[in-house]
């Protein structure tokens, strides 16, 4: 008697718990193909590039067509400078003639398909990376892991806002973190940088960059997270990132600050 | 005043005290410790209303309220270009009367008996609605912000029309009504795309306002007497709303919006203790974003959305079972035992729907529906002393 309630109560809460998360078929429209740049120009010696692809269908496998044949020209407008790119390869476009400058405003122009897509972003002042160092940290399912910790301090007056990126072991990790100082103006901030994609083991080489961004190339990032895949907050309202390219273009144009940092985890 | 006549009047005045929010940091954390400013107001009403029956068939009840909101200082009060930016920043003191809305809000019902089995009613009222509740996620949050209206958003206001028919069926054995309402709205409020609403002194800045409007049809049949007893309700809905920087400017439906909503229910007294039931729920999921596309930026699959709410959740259904078992019953006490399933046929319905790179695969993406439950059954004891 006693036993067959066990298997009662068991059979009851197998039940209960059963799988609750499938994939599943989502019929979805197909939109017109969008164009997508991705353009960057650093206070680091060149060369830039600019990437130039199309979007697909949802169901469509993932590789994006790269788009030719467009002219892409980078300006100074500070110095007021133009340079043509050069296509180095299919889609990709090159620039080795300038060297970015603090405080100097940039504008990418995209020529393809009979339009014209623009973009301006304003490199902002350097802001030192003290230091990195890692901490170690108990995530949700109580496993420990290692994540890395900027230290710097942030200038006073409100209006910094800072990217930041790491390279482990020669591997981007597919992670987006961008930081403003609305919160945190003037602080000297010790933020980890947490990711849930890869894990950072002691002996590791994590090259890490501290870039300066401009607002709008933060609000970018920060709108992005929303529609990216790795994201664990799904907004009631996901929407494009705001992008700073007119037109209809999806993509950005970051002119921003680099402090690289080469460190061995531990 | 008489039998037929009956006139009601009252006043009230709230002040309300809304403190949006506070960081407390340490001096070693990265963040300020901060304090939003608190908001105050002032909320008054007045109201009159008529109870009347000047033929016996027919009723009226009608009123007026007259509603103040006067937004009150201390605090900065700050204006906004269409971009979001702080325009221009005014400072009152404590007590003074920044800006207050007035507002009337009639209402009027009447009712007219067709026969001793059937009536006809009709009613239109305006209403308007002060304090704000801003919730950027699928589910409420403690985190959701209360915002009372202010030099930048109006208090919302809305006008309802609806017209029912009501109808009993053999001496009251059964009962039908229908109805019919249309509502206009005015001053909704949604958010900018990538809105920060958590710590945020200019909060208002992520808002945008426009219009929306619901219309409807409401039938409900119900059987009383016999072993055999139960209902059914059917609703016919549409919600949606209009802002012009969303959706192109285009009518959108609002995320609650539910299309068909339907509710079986039936209850059988199988014998003198025993009591079963059974209900079945079906309604329509939803109104969503989803993609109609995907790029690459940084390293990372992006999706590409075009409409704002142009999907839907698979539609809602689930059938609940119960078996009542009566004790025995005192002038003192009384108790049940009822054995229930929530969820008997155990459908997965569907809570969310995230899109992702397939994990086993990164050369393609999937859609993942997540469910919260599935069957439950159940064991629960009245009593009652």
């Amino acid at each position: 008697m006693k036993r067959r309630n066990i298997v009662f109560v068991t059979a009851i809460l197998v039940l209960v718990a059963a799988a609750c998360k499938k994939v599943i078929n989502v019929d979805l429209n197909n939109a017109d193909p969008h164009i997508v740049i991705e353009g960057e120009i650093t206070n680091n010696p060149g060369p830039y590039q600019v990437r130039i692809t199309h979007t697909v269908n949802f169901s469509s496998g993932n590789t994006y067509p790269p788009v030719s044949g467009a002219t892409v020209t980078m300006t100074d407008s500070t110095v007021k400078r133009s340079f043509v790119l050069n296509e180095t390869s299919p889609g990709t476009y090159t620039t080795n003639q300038l060297t970015g400058i603090p405080k100097h405003i940039y504008r990418l122009s995209v020529q393809t398909g009979g339009r014209e897509y623009l973009a301006t972003s304003t490199m902002p002042g350097t802001v030192a990376l003290d230091s990195v160092t890692f901490a170690e940290n108990t995530d949700f399912n109580g496993k420990k892991d290692i994540n890395a910790v900027v230290n710097f301090r942030d200038p006073t007056g409100l209006g910094n806002y800072y990217q930041f990126t790491e390279v482990l072991n020669g591997r981007l990790i597919p992670n987006i973190f961008v930081f403003e100082d609305r919160l945190s103006d003037a602080r000297y901030v010790e933020q980890p940088l947490y990711n849930d994609s890869t894990y950072l083991q002691k002996g590791d080489t994590l090259v890490l960059t501290m870039s300066c961004i401009d607002k709008n190339i933060y609000n970018y990032f920060f709108t992005l997270v929303n529609v990216t895949g790795n994201n664990n907050f799904q907004s009631a309202t996901p929407a494009n990132p705001v992008t700073n390219f007119n037109n209809g273009a999806l993509g950005y144009f970051n002119a921003h600050t680099v402090n690289r940092t080469r460190i061995v985890v531990y | 005043m008489n039998a037929d006549n009956k006139i009601d009047f009252g006043f009230s005045a709230i002040h309300h005290t809304i403190s949006p929010g506070v960081i407390t940091a340490s001096s070693a954390s990265s963040y300020n410790s901060l304090t939003l400013q608190n908001k105050y107001s002032l909320e008054n009403a007045v109201y009159v209303s008529h109870e009347w029956s000047p033929a016996g068939k027919l009723h009226f009840n009608y009123g007026l309220r007259a509603t103040s909101f006067s937004v009150l200082g201390p605090g900065n009060f700050y204006t906004y270009d269409t971009v979001g930016n702080t325009k221009d920043t005014a400072t009152y003191g404590h007590g003074k009367f920044v800006k207050t809305y007035f507002n009337l809000e009639p209402r009027l019902s009447l009712s007219w008996q067709l026969n001793d089995a059937s009536s006809i009613k009709a009613a239109y009222n305006r209403n308007t609605q002060v304090l704000h509740l801003l919730s950027n996620s699928t589910s409420s949050n403690p985190t959701d912000i209360w915002i009372p209206s202010s030099i930048n958003v109006k208090p919302g206001i809305s006008d309802q029309v609806s017209l029912g028919y009501y109808r009993n069926f053999d001496n009251n054995a059964y009962e039908f009504s229908s109805e019919v309402y249309y509502k206009n709205m005015q001053n909704q409020i949604d958010y900018k795309n990538g809105a920060q609403l958590i710590a945020n002194e200019v909060v208002e800045s992520q808002l945008v306002f426009g219009q929306g409007r619901a219309y409807g049809l409401e039938l409900f049949f119900k059987k009383k007497v016999g072993r055999f007893t139960g209902w059914v309700s059917y609703t016919v809905s549409r919600t949606e709303l209009k802002i012009n920087s969303v959706n192109n400017g285009n009518w959108y439906p609002a995320r609650q919006d539910r299309t068909h909503d339907l509710s079986l229910v039936g209850i059988y007294q199988a014998g003198k203790k025993w009591t079963l039931s059974a209900t079945w729920v079906y309604y329509t999921g939803n109104a969503v974003s989803f993609p109609s596309g995907k790029y690459q930026v940084a390293g990372l699959t992006a999706f590409y959305y075009t409409e704002r709410n142009g999907y839907r959740m698979p539609a809602y259904h689930r059938m609940d079972v119960a078996a009542t078992l009566q004790g025995k019953k005192t002038k003192k006490f009384e108790s049940s035992w009822t054995f229930s399933i929530y969820n008997l046929y155990g459908r997965e319905n569907a809570y969310s729907i995230v899109f992702q790179n397939d994990p086993d695969d990164p050369t393609k993406t999937q859609a993942l529906q997540y469910a919260l439950f599935r069957f439950i059954p159940s064991v629960t004891y009245n009593f009652k002393f």
